[in-house]
């Protein structure tokens, strides 16, 4: 049985996105969440847990204010992003010695974003934002 | 065009494979570039905006033993690079490594960076600077890269590769995440291909090196039809990967990419001689 390019190419494509897709459909296809990694925190590898976290998935974001107060939590989405500041970590309720674990070292200036600071300390955002945003879900879920 | 019985340039090549090389490029691109605008607010919604790491299926093959021994991912890894792995696994019990030949933008950049120096060299010099028996020995270091990752990757449960990964570095030159180590090897990598086809997949690509190993057990393979080969040399002189397929019936070849550029369709000029087939073919 031969095969030519053409075939071959359109097989490809086919078994690539018709994977995808299927995946997709059983609950499979989990491009972000919080909670894989043993080194972002407490590694909880299943779909399942992922999927539970879609609210600060990468696709599908909500916007957030920059006053957040401990009685709107329940309505809110605390969700890290590149412009996120460390005030308003703070605003959301998390505690300065939680946030100083994480990052491995003193508060900066509150002003400061995230993303940036990484960026001067040399740490990885990914690894530090999903950090943060484990103990932000911890917080909201009131563990 | 013949010099001394060798064809110095192909007639024809597979079109439909530098179109989705060209297709996937665009779309990985795409999507690095929008994890950039959503970390920063503006990311296109119709777009995904997801992670390298969540989208590369070699991701799947070094998180393997953390989700045996402890159910975890490593970090940043996620479901869908498992997904991946295992679309990716399928396709190569098919067809082989059509992932590196078809789809991996690296190789594709690799390709293109390649074509300069093509130009500059002509086709008969380039892709044949390191002497054979260098070359022979080189290719197996890529089996060396594949274990020390496997290894750091499992003893640490972090991407200690992604300080070294070209393709990491590719997509996110701009970012500021990536280690000036993978831009050093990235460079490196695009400097070579001017002088060899696909440096990285041929010397130093851990997954390349995992994937080749279906060309072992592969249900189709390239297979050359003996009573019709003229013997030219055009299949050998244009492979990528320096596959003397015109001493070979089926090629079996731990870096064939199935890029189907040896075929009839592309520089065999005998019509059904080099062909991707499972089972015999005369």
């Amino acid at each position: 049985m031969k095969i030519n390019s053409k075939t071959l190419g359109i097989i490809i494509l086919v078994v690539l996105f018709g994977g995808i897709a299927l995946s997709a459909t059983m609950g499979w296809w989990q491009t972000s969440g919080g909670g894989g990694g043993s080194g972002g925190g407490n590694g909880q590898g299943s779909s399942g847990s992922q999927a539970g976290q879609g609210a600060h998935t990468d696709e599908g974001s909500q916007e957030v204010g920059n006053d957040g107060n401990p009685e709107d939590r329940d309505n809110r989405d605390f969700h890290i992003r590149g412009r996120t500041t460390f005030q308003e970590l703070l605003d959301w309720g998390l505690p300065v010695e939680i946030i100083e674990t994480v990052i491995g070292g003193p508060l900066p200036d509150p002003a400061t974003r995230i993303n940036r600071y990484c960026s001067e300390q040399g740490l990885d955002f990914e690894t530090v934002k999903e950090a943060l945003q484990l103990e932000l879900d911890r917080l909201a879920g009131g563990e | 065009m013949k010099l001394f019985g060798i064809r110095l340039f192909r007639p024809k090549s597979i079109w439909i494979r530098r179109l989705i090389q060209l297709f996937f490029f665009v779309l990985i691109g795409l999507i690095a570039i929008n994890h950039s605008l959503t970390e920063s607010g503006a990311g296109i919604s119709f777009l995904s905006s997801a992670s390298l790491h969540a989208l590369c299926p070699f991701g799947g093959v070094v998180s393997l033993y953390e989700y045996a021994t402890s159910g975890t991912f490593v970090q940043k890894i996620r479901d869908s690079s498992f997904v991946l792995m295992t679309i990716v696994f399928g396709l190569a019990i098919l067809f082989g490594p059509v992932f590196c030949g078809w789809v991996c933008p690296l190789g594709t950049v690799q390709e293109w960076t390649g074509k300069f120096g093509r130009r500059l060299f002509g086709v008969k010099r380039y892709n044949h600077f390191i002497p054979i028996k260098m070359d022979r020995v080189l290719r197996y270091a890529r089996y060396g890269v594949l274990a020390w990752v496997l290894y750091v990757t499992a003893q640490s449960g972090r991407l200690i590769f992604q300080s070294y990964d070209p393709y990491f570095a590719l997509f996110n030159f701009w970012t500021g995440e990536v280690a000036a180590s993978a831009l050093l090897i990235l460079g490196l990598s695009l400097g070579l291909s001017l002088i060899v086809e696909r440096p990285w997949c041929k010397y130093a690509c851990p997954y390349g090196a995992l994937l080749g190993l279906s060309n072992l057990l592969r249900v189709f393979s390239i297979r050359r039809a003996v009573s019709t080969c003229r013997a030219d040399g055009a299949c050998q002189t244009l492979c990528p990967m320096n596959i003397p397929v015109d001493d070979l019936k089926v090629v079996r070849d731990h870096q064939c990419i199935t890029c189907l550029e040896c075929t009839s369709e592309a520089c065999c000029p005998v019509k059904g001689t080099v062909v991707l087939a499972a089972g015999e073919i005369e």
